[in-house]
């Protein structure tokens, strides 16, 4: 009750309404721009929730991310280009549907099926976070450090590629996040006399740089162009009764995969979305229509998207330990504001997070008549040619990254960030371990040091705590179990993203 | 294959020479057991190590026949077009960091998105240079009048 309560009082005396629905179609115009994934989308926001509250902030973020998983289905179904690597699944049927004439009923399930995910996605979310980080408070130095050295080896494990790969990509992410002062002895690491390297290099600028910067330069350098839309074609159509209950099981199928993916670190929505698209197709009484323009195969991968969008941030609100690229940048806009999500944050300063979880309801709400309100401006967005949306996706980017310090010299690191991460691309590096081990470098290696000043330089203190132990063995068992696979057998390795 | 052996050797490379100026790093008297070189010492071994794994994976399975490479986006199968795209792409930009504070942000700008926008094979005509100038002033005013962040003003100085 007291909840419901502080969720009241907080919709009525900060500015949670007004940046949910900003974030909202932002993320839907982000989202349906294909190679501008909902990270960069939410990226490309970051600089300016600088000077912003922190709840508003948060929730502007977070919508954004809420709105781009919608918003990548509708080019998946108007020009056969997923606008998010999720909404790869929706295309399938989707763009059949369109090729059919019933695009307008396409992305009216689309937006049904992700309305219902949604919902249930935040649901998950609020009842499951307050007993998920009241575990955490028990943590130690030692739990934190192992937590840290298990979340980087899980993301490695099952990115995309070989998992040696996404150790290397982790490392970076850690060697990056020594450069500047020790944080124990304040000596200086990796700076080579620069007085820019002694406070570190901002998350903010790898992050952008990393995704957004290296996108769009292979964007740039790719051939592919893009279908134009007929906007005439394209009207929004909310599915009628008879269809809602065509598309109630596929629906249901889609929620709960895309809930139990979401939980698990790494799986995300692009594999969620497969997954209950096979689920539904396994479960359809008229399996044969699948690939032809079934409706359950938009809504079930729609559903499962939407869904694991929103239980995904229970590992950072409960632990601080991002599972995706999005939620790595979430992250970011909790570091900028000075705030570490996980037990402490929520002891602390519940209302933060009270905050969040009452813009999420608030976006989920307004997903519906943004979509109608936004379809319109996305096609012409779409439309337009790819050089103009690419030099400005590049204008806006180093111009928010101007907008944090002044500093030329941080565009700099951006672009040196975008060429790494195009130079990662190449070698099927992925990107995620890198940013987890850029946000989880300093939590790893404090906790480490932490511990052993307890115990006197013993590291016998690591087998004295249970829960680290459990995690410590759990990381053993995720790389080795991998690097048995990779000898073993030949296992697909990641495209050039 | 050629791609995971380069990789796995940079990788050693790197993990060796970051390992080196780990150890340069100097002891404070403040320091603890592991000291600030410490971590980053473990960071190098573990690069090294997993660079050696890469290249035997790839050596192991090319010996076995069962090597398969990497499925690539088509921008990848072409280097070249790689190379001189991105590598364009990166000269301007830092062309375009070189001029930002002599020019200003709203020239320098301008000028950047219309040179991105021609180096897209765009044809140079009226509209993609009102795109490129309106655009450096949409991001100005959005920036700099709205948001205030003092953006360079270079030399449109007396005028902003």
């Amino acid at each position: 009750m007291d909840a419901l309560l502080l969720s009241l009082d907080l919709l009525t005396t900060t500015m949670i309404v007004p940046m949910a629905a900003l974030g909202m179609l932002f993320g839907i115009f982000g989202g349906a721009l294909p190679g501008v994934s909902p990270s960069i989308t939410m990226a490309l926001l970051l600089p300016f929730t600088y000077t912003m509250d922190p709840i508003p902030a948060l929730v502007l973020l977070a919508a954004t991310y809420v709105g781009a998983e919608y918003g990548g289905s509708i080019p998946a179904i108007l020009i056969r280009t997923p606008g998010t690597n999720a909404a790869a699944a929706t295309l399938i049927d989707g763009y059949e549907m369109k090729k059919q004439g019933r695009a307008g009923e396409a992305l009216g399930i689309s937006l049904y099926a992700s309305t219902i995910g949604n919902v249930a996605g935040i649901l998950c979310l609020i009842l499951l976070t307050a007993p998920l980080s009241s575990l955490a408070l028990s943590f130690r130095p030692t739990t934190y450090f192992a937590l840290g050295v298990l979340g980087l080896s899980v993301i490695a494990s099952v990115s995309e590629g070989l998992m040696t790969k996404g150790v290397m990509a982790a490392l970076i992410g850690l060697m990056i996040a020594t450069i500047g002062t020790d944080p124990v002895s304040g000596v200086a690491r990796f700076t080579y006399g620069s007085a820019n390297l002694l406070s570190g290099i901002p998350i903010i600028l790898v992050m952008v740089g990393l995704f957004a910067v290296s996108e769009v330069l292979e964007q740039i350098a790719s051939r592919r162009r893009w279908e134009q839309v007929q906007a005439s074609s394209s009207r929004l159509r909310w599915p009628s009764w008879v269809m809602q209950r065509k598309i109630a099981v596929s629906s249901l199928i889609g929620t709960g995969i895309g809930i139990f993916c979401g939980i698990m670190p790494g799986a995300g929505g692009t594999v969620a979305s497969f997954m209950a698209y096979n689920e539904a197709k396994r479960f359809s009484r008229t399996p044969e229509d699948f690939g032809k323009g079934a409706p359950e195969g938009v809504a079930a991968p729609e559903a499962a998207n939407n869904a694991d969008a929103g239980v995904g941030l229970i590992p950072l609100l409960s632990f601080g330990i991002p599972a995706s690229n999005s939620t790595a940048i979430l992250l970011g806009g909790f570091l900028i504001h000075g705030l570490v999500p996980g037990p402490v944050l929520f002891t602390r300063d519940p209302t933060i997070l009270y905050g969040l979880f009452t813009g999420l309801v608030v976006a989920s709400i307004l997903l519906i008549p943004a979509a109608f309100l936004t379809l319109s401006a996305c096609i012409w967005l779409v439309n337009k040619p790819k050089p103009y949306l690419m030099a400005f996706i590049l204008a806006l980017v180093f111009t928010g990254a101007y907008s944090i310090n002044g500093d030329i010299f941080d565009l700099g690191l951006v672009l040196a960030a975008g060429v790494f991460g195009l130079g990662m691309r190449y070698f099927g590096v992925p990107m995620l371990p890198t940013i987890l081990g850029l946000v989880l470098g300093y939590m790893i290696e404090s906790n480490y040091r932490r511990s052993l000043v307890i115990s006197g330089g013993d590291h016998g203190i690591f087998l004295e705590d249970p829960i680290g132990v459990v995690f410590l063995i759990l990381s053993v068992i995720f790389l080795g179990l991998s690097l048995v696979k990779e000898f073993r057998t030949r296992r697909p390795a990641a495209a050039g993203s | 294959m050629m791609k995971d052996l380069i990789l796995g050797v940079i990788a050693v490379s790197f993990g060796a020479f970051y390992m080196r100026e780990a150890s340069r790093i100097p002891r404070s008297a403040l320091g603890d057991a592991v000291g600030a070189g410490g971590v980053p010492l473990v960071l190098g071994i573990v690069m090294c190590v997993c660079g050696v794994l890469l290249v035997a994976r790839t050596l192991w399975l090319w010996r076995a026949g069962t090597f398969v490479p990497a499925a690539v986006s088509d921008v990848f199968a072409d280097p070249g077009r790689l190379f001189v795209m991105a590598g364009g792409m990166i000269a301007l930009t830092i062309a375009y960091l070189a001029l930002l504070d002599p020019l200003g942000y709203l020239i320098a700008m301008a000028l950047y998105l219309a040179v991105v926008i021609q180096f897209q094979r765009v044809p140079l005509s009226a509209r993609s240079l009102l795109v490129a100038v309106g655009g450096a002033i949409g991001l100005w005013l959005m920036f700099d009048a709205f948001l205030g962040i003092d953006l360079p003003k270079g030399l449109l100085a007396g005028v902003l």
